[in-house]
């Protein structure tokens, strides 16, 4: 498993990671869900060595990655957000390399490679040098290199930024086939159908803090029923509050003067009364969104953002 | 042992990506190949007869004695080579850069010799030339102090000479055996007075035999002067090259991912110089194999040589991994590497041998880092370098690769590797 506690992570004046905590759990797939420059990949330098910690704790299986880093990095598989692959070499001679790092040698690390090349569906390409794959052959190759080695514990950064849809689905249940075999996952994305789809439990993480953490249900309790209706036009936010502030159970989230974004129940039967109090705020209304409640509509009411901002 | 199994994985990873760009190796050793070769073609290396000094003759005086000076040029060994010309075509030619020297003798010059007169000779040096013209000045030095001893010692004899044999009547008489006799007498007196001087010697010679190992150097032929810095001119060649893979695995993300496996980047690093060994030995065996075919040196006194220019090899690549470990981008590395790389194979003794430097310069060269490999190369090379000295300058080599060793690899796990 993987314990952090308190993690902080500055470089000179700039806080990239300020005092998150979490605990993935073996078996399971903990999401790390935020923009981009949020504090997910630190956070994942952290647990894999690659970055020192500020301050904080982070522990691998119970082993310290500063006091007992070799140990906690053998227990860890590390995909990271770029390829990190030789592509003068073969698909299976990248994977012997990365197998080898990690201490397998002889008969085991040929199954495994064997192993991953079938699952990663690379087989038949094996022997070609990796500059010929194309985008979403190498994203997998990535991955397997992450587990040619069988890990206890999986990092995953982004793993699929830039690949194709049939790459992704690929992808996506290799990584559940992984904690299905008992491996803990750590997995960070900025899509939010990935995390929903994918993940068991979540930390959403915005400016380096984590700002909610819980499963999927308990994220989406957070939010309760409420809707989010978005409203594109022309608003004076000022004047837009206060013709909002008399409507019963409703929270005015973000208001800019080309977009009013508002938390409410039942939003769908409510249009009319609250065009109604915004025509007469002077407001003009061009296009409305409603979004029913999911991770994208807390992130907003979390943030007063969207997540792809 | 996971180390040791992963540094020979890192090895030979490393030598499959190398081997898979074989014109790079090839650049390495064809670039030295080609500047030795360019090197003897001007030369004329070991071969090929002997380079004289052309010098345009304009004789006035048309004496015996100036045809004496001429026809010593006609001797196989003379390094001067003399050629009669009128002035207007000597000149022209000097002009022109087509002979070494031009030199003007005026009439009366014999009397003038002979009599201790003074005489006014003209040289003419083509300043495109260094070394044949410096011969024929010094020549001239020589012949000219040669001349005042002359007088020293038979001064007398000369001027009678000259006087009898150019004064009117008394040059009628000149001939006759009995005045021959007489000089004759004479030169043979002054022998006997210079008798106790001469035999033996009133200036004692001591010869002393220098011990093999000292700065006794037998004559170097053009391999022996050339082959060694050509090597190292290669092995820096190499180390960069190899060196600039930092950057790929930058770029690749590969260093990342090795920094978080639990050995992080220590043996990657020793695999990246266990892969430099054995290219630099394969290049190193090449290039001496190139050498014993175009210079004729013996492969077979070269084994302790190749095996240092080996381990210098790795150290010098190292030495440029923190070139490229302190640039900020791999052009400013490269840049870097070149303005450290050029001056040293310059003063270092890679381009010029330091025998044909001024001494201060050589003694510059000597004292940089390539420049003291260099050395101790053609030392072990002449076989030349004792037992006590090789293991010095191992132990030093040793020192420096280590430290450089530990900076790199620290520099790399820290800073290079995860770009921070």
């Amino acid at each position: 498993m993987i314990e952090v506690e308190q993690l902080s992570k500055s470089y000179g004046d700039t806080v990239a990671v300020e005092r998150v905590s979490f605990r993935a759990e073996p078996g399971r797939i903990f999401g790390l869900l935020g923009p981009n420059g949020a504090g997910k990949s630190t956070t994942i330098g952290c647990i894999s060595g690659l970055l020192a910690p500020t301050s904080g704790r982070v522990r691998v299986l119970s082993h310290d990655v500063v006091t007992d880093g070799k140990r906690a990095r053998a227990a860890l598989g590390v995909v990271p957000q770029e390829l990190a692959l030789y592509p003068d070499l073969s698909a299976r001679e990248n994977l012997e390399y990365w197998g080898g790092a990690y201490g397998l040698r002889g008969r085991a690390l040929a199954e495994r490679v064997d192993l991953v090349l079938e699952r990663t569906g690379l087989a038949d390409r094996a022997k070609e040098p990796v500059k010929r794959f194309s985008g979403g052959m190498q994203r997998r190759l990535n991955f397997g290199c992450g587990v040619v080695h069988r890990p206890r514990v999986l990092l995953l950064d982004e793993p699929t930024v830039g690949i194709d849809p049939q790459s992704r689905v690929r992808l996506l249940e290799l990584v559940r086939e992984e904690a299905d075999a008992g491996t803990c996952v750590l997995y960070t994305t900025h899509y939010m159908e990935e995390a929903e789809s994918l993940c068991d439990r979540l930390a959403i993480v915005d400016h380096g803090r984590c700002i909610a953490e819980g499963t999927l249900a308990e994220l989406r309790a957070l939010l309760g029923e409420r809707d989010l209706l978005r409203l594109a036009g022309s608003f004076e936010p000022t004047a837009a509050r206060a013709a909002l502030a008399e409507a019963a159970d409703l929270e005015v989230v973000q208001a800019e003067t080309e977009q009013l974004t508002l938390s409410l129940r039942g939003a769908g039967r409510r249009l009319p009364e609250l065009f109604e109090a915004l025509a007469r705020a002077g407001c003009e209304i061009r296009e409305t969104t409603l979004t029913q409640p999911s991770l994208e509509s807390l992130f907003i009411e979390l943030t007063g953002k969207e997540l792809r901002e | 042992m996971v180390a040791v199994g992963l540094v020979l994985a890192s090895a030979r990873k490393d030598l499959r990506r190398r081997l898979r760009e074989p014109l790079s190796l090839l650049l390495w050793l064809a670039i030295p190949a080609v500047i030795g070769g360019l090197m003897s073609s001007l030369s004329g290396g070991d071969e090929g007869p002997r380079p004289k000094a052309r010098i345009l003759l304009v004789d006035r005086d048309e004496s015996l004695l100036t045809q004496f000076l001429a026809g010593a040029g006609e001797r196989e060994e003379s390094p001067f080579a003399f050629e009669l010309v009128n002035l207007a075509a000597g000149r022209e030619r000097i002009d022109a850069g087509d002979a070494s020297a031009l030199l003007v003798i005026p009439d009366g010059f014999t009397e003038a010799v002979l009599r201790e007169r003074p005489c006014e000779l003209e040289l003419v040096t083509n300043p495109a030339q260094r070394i044949l013209p410096g011969m024929v000045e010094e020549a001239l030095a020589i012949l000219s102090e040669a001349t005042f001893y002359l007088h020293r010692v038979f001064g007398d004899e000369l001027r009678e000479l000259v006087a009898d044999s150019t004064d009117g009547e008394a040059a009628a008489e000149f001939w006759e055996d009995a005045r021959v006799a007489d000089l004759a007498a004479g030169i043979n007196r002054r022998f006997r007075d210079l008798d106790a001087y001469l035999f033996p010697p009133a200036i004692g010679f001591e010869a002393a035999l220098l011990p093999a190992g000292a700065d006794a150097a037998p004559a170097l032929g053009f391999g022996e002067l050339f082959f060694p810095g050509l090597l190292f001119m290669m092995l820096f060649w190499l180390a960069q090259g190899m060196s600039a893979d930092l950057w790929q695995e930058r770029a690749a993300g590969t260093l990342r991912r090795a920094v978080t496996t639990p050995e992080r980047t220590g043996p990657l690093l020793l695999g990246k110089l266990l892969a430099t060994a054995t290219i630099t030995a394969g290049l190193t065996l090449a290039a001496a194999l190139l050498g014993a075919v175009a210079f004729d040196l013996r492969l077979t006194t070269m084994g302790p040589g190749l095996v240092w220019a080996v381990a210098c090899g790795v150290v010098l690549t190292l030495a440029m991994y923190l070139v490229q470990l302190l640039a900020t981008s791999q052009r400013a590395g490269n840049l870097l590497g070149n303005l450290i790389v050029f001056p040293l194979l310059m003063v270092g003794g890679s381009f010029f041998p330091f025998q044909f430097m001024p001494d201060g310069m050589a003694a510059i060269g000597r004292r940089t880092p390539n420049g003291w490999a260099l050395v101790q190369l053609q030392a072990l090379l002449a076989g030349r370098l004792g037992g006590r000295e090789l293991a010095v300058a191992a132990a030093a080599l040793a020192a420096a690769g280590v430290l450089l060793y530990a900076i790199v690899s620290r520099r790399l796990r820290r800073r290079f590797a995860p770009g921070v």
